[in-house]
């Protein structure tokens, strides 16, 4: 009992060691990491490298995954900029793999002891080291972790039944090889499963044969948990998971053949070649680990272009991806700032664009070309970029002139946000009248309230796409206050008294936002007078 | 109206949907475009339009757009379909175009 307890604590410290490394690494790269990643993924030299360095600091070349697929789906980078660092991430995780495979036990029990110091005098309080403690932290739990384990399976393999299911599974290569695409699957890291897997071999409770079996089914194992991770996305954020995908089938489709011959029939394959580097069991292991993760990166950056035209032509951008990508912002225009505010405005003029199709889903006459939650999210996306854009602008300028537009853009911004939200308030408040008929009276009331703001909508459109001074004054005839008009169509249609308590609430609601939709716009409208007036007296 | 003021009318009918904007649209804007001698009165008539959507909404800005910068006297006349009188109402066309009940009172009016 005392020896499965061993093993169990050792695989719990283990586990608690891996989130902490991660966890911590991730908050202490994390903005430094995204800064860092717009930069190297303009080149693929870069963004390999920015890969290894990233797969080697967390651990988890799913989990750079995961934050390429939330930064490309954000617009902040291309795909083909990220597509080699989720290649290369995989050869980075190899580092924790060699590292276990040497004895450093000594090193890890000083580890402990000046962790174990630095909190006692609540370094880990102070906001510069949390982080990195945290991390050295988890670094050192896990390697307890595997001291405890290989502690315990020591005396396991003379434990009878032990003994004798090693016996029966030493030749089975299959049997090993699930147990590494299972536990990968569980585990979410084909390094964590390599690593116990190295534990194991170094303590004798499994053979080599058995652990590189393990070490390519978790490969696929890896494959697979992305799979399934990821089969709620579309688009783009489906292609970047796919490329991790292939990277992982790639390796196997390559190792496990050639392990298959060198075991069955005696061909020179893996094992002869890192035999060459080393003699030690549990260092030939993670080389093979290391060889797997450089040549599916190898070769799937050679395959890369038809690779990805495959993965293209299967899982081509979504509707809301591509209305998500900015048409304008691009960081060489931050090097000259006016022409940077101009392509801020016609962005931010492109998102104006998407709010007269939010109406669609409720209108009386309209057809629905574009799905509502689409041009939200979409909308949102471009707002947030034109803000980063802007407040890129205002770190690199101090002119007076340059901050005030600055300020403007960032005030149509805030308004844009607001519009969006109004409007989505809009269409679920409409949309509580579901699909009653045109004859009711009530019902044709709202849709003429619908298609007069969608007019004016597609008005503001036309007038901030084409910067028309004769568009912006109509606009702003059209956007007076309309407080008292709505207040008057609340009272007219209270005093018939045959109206239900929900349409009441719809009533109100529809028109109080109807008012507020206007009064957004004319905001937005006079802001934008205000930016070509300023332009016009400094011409 | 003076003697040399000629009042050319567009008459609309129907309902004045998406679909129906995008068939008449080609013809209403060449009809406006040939409305052009500043003594012009231009009316666009709505008297029989059952249904008036978003487009058609624009259809009149635009027209009203054009006559403006024509500098042409110009003018509406209303719809008998409460519905789509509301609808202009509620969009803010009645406050900024004026509306008549009828040509002869448009003719009267100018």
């Amino acid at each position: 009992m005392e020896i499965f307890l061993d093993i169990f604590a050792g695989l719990g410290l283990f586990f608690v060691g891996v989130k902490l490394i991660g966890a911590n690494l991730k908050q202490l790269t994390g903005k430094w990491f995204r800064g860092l990643m717009s930069a190297a993924t303009q080149s693929s030299l870069r963004s390999s490298m920015l890969g290894l360095l990233s797969g080697a600091l967390t651990q988890s070349s799913n989990a750079i995954t995961f934050i390429s697929i939330s930064m490309v789906t954000a617009g902040l980078v291309e795909v083909a900029g990220v597509v080699p660092m989720v290649i290369w991430a995989n050869v980075g995780t190899s580092l924790l793999v060699l590292v276990a495979a040497v004895d450093i036990n000594l090193a890890v029990l000083f580890l402990l002891g000046v962790t174990g110091v630095a909190y006692y005098f609540d370094l880990d309080n102070k906001p510069h080291f949390r982080h990195g403690l945290g991390a050295v932290l988890g670094l050192s739990l896990l390697f307890m972790g595997l001291e405890l384990i290989k502690h315990g399976s020591v005396p396991l393999r003379s434990v009878e039944g032990v003994a004798d299911f090693l016996i029966f599974t030493a030749s089975s290569y299959s049997l090993a090889f699930l147990i590494g695409v299972v536990l990968t699957m569980v585990a979410q890291s084909s390094a964590t499963v390599t690593i116990i897997a190295v534990t194991m071999i170094n303590v004798g409770l499994l053979t080599f044969d058995q652990t590189i079996a393990i070490v390519i089914g978790a490969s696929l194992g890896s494959g697979l948990s992305i799979a399934v991770l990821t089969t709620n996305l579309k688009g783009i954020g489906r292609q970047i998971a796919w490329v991790q995908i292939a990277v992982k089938v790639v390796g196997v489709a390559i190792f496990l053949p050639v392990f298959l011959l060198e075991t069955a029939v005696g061909l020179p394959g893996i094992k002869a070649l890192v035999t060459v580097f080393t003699l030690h069991l549990a260092s030939q292991v993670a080389l093979v680990y290391l060889l797997l993760q450089i040549t599916s990166a190898v070769i799937t950056m050679l395959l890369c272009k038809p690779v990805m035209a495959f993965i293209e032509r299967h899982s081509p951008p979504t509707d809301e991806e591509l209305l998500s990508q900015p048409h304008y912002l691009y960081d060489e225009a931050l090097e000259d700032a006016p022409s940077a505010l101009k392509l801020v405005e016609r962005e931010q003029a492109r998102a104006f664009g998407y709010l007269p199709s939010l109406l669609d889903g409720v209108r009386a006459d309209a057809a629905l070309t574009m799905s509502a939650q689409a041009l939200h999210v979409a909308g949102r996306s471009l707002i947030e970029q034109c803000d980063t854009f802007l407040a890129e602008i205002a770190d690199q300028n101090e002119a007076r002139d340059m901050l005030s537009e600055v300020f403007n853009l960032q005030k149509r911004n805030e308004i844009l946000s607001d519009l969006f939200t109004a409007l989505d308030d809009y269409v679920r408040t409409v949309s509580h009248i579901g699909s009653r008929s045109e004859d009711d009276k009530f019902v044709r009331l709202i849709f003429a309230l619908g298609e007069s703001l969608h007019a004016i909508l597609d008005l503001g459109k036309d007038a901030f796409q084409m910067r028309d001074g004769d568009d912006l004054a109509t606009l702003l005839d059209f956007t007076t206050d309309r407080s008292a008009q709505m207040d008057g169509i609340r009272r007219r249609v209270m005093s018939v008294g045959d109206i239900s308590s929900g349409d009441h609430g719809v009533l109100y609601a529809t028109t109080t936002l109807f008012e507020r939709i206007l009064w957004l716009t004319r905001r937005y409208g006079e802001l934008t007078v205000e930016m070509t007036s300023a332009e016009a007296a400094t011409a | 109206m003076t003697d040399a003021a000629q009042l050319k009318s567009i008459k609309l009918v129907g309902r004045l949907d998406t679909a129906r904007v995008g068939e008449i649209e080609t013809g209403f804007y060449a009809e406006v475009g040939f409305i052009k001698d500043k003594s012009d009165i231009a009316i666009i008539d709505l008297s029989d339009v059952s249904f008036l959507s978003s487009l058609g909404i624009r259809l009149l800005v635009t027209a009203g757009k054009t006559f403006s910068q024509r500098q042409l006297r110009f003018g509406v006349v209303a719809s008998k379909s409460p519905d789509v009188m509301e609808a202009l109402d509620i969009s803010g066309i009645t406050g900024l175009f004026r509306f008549f009940d009828s040509e002869e009172e448009a003719r009267a009016g100018f």
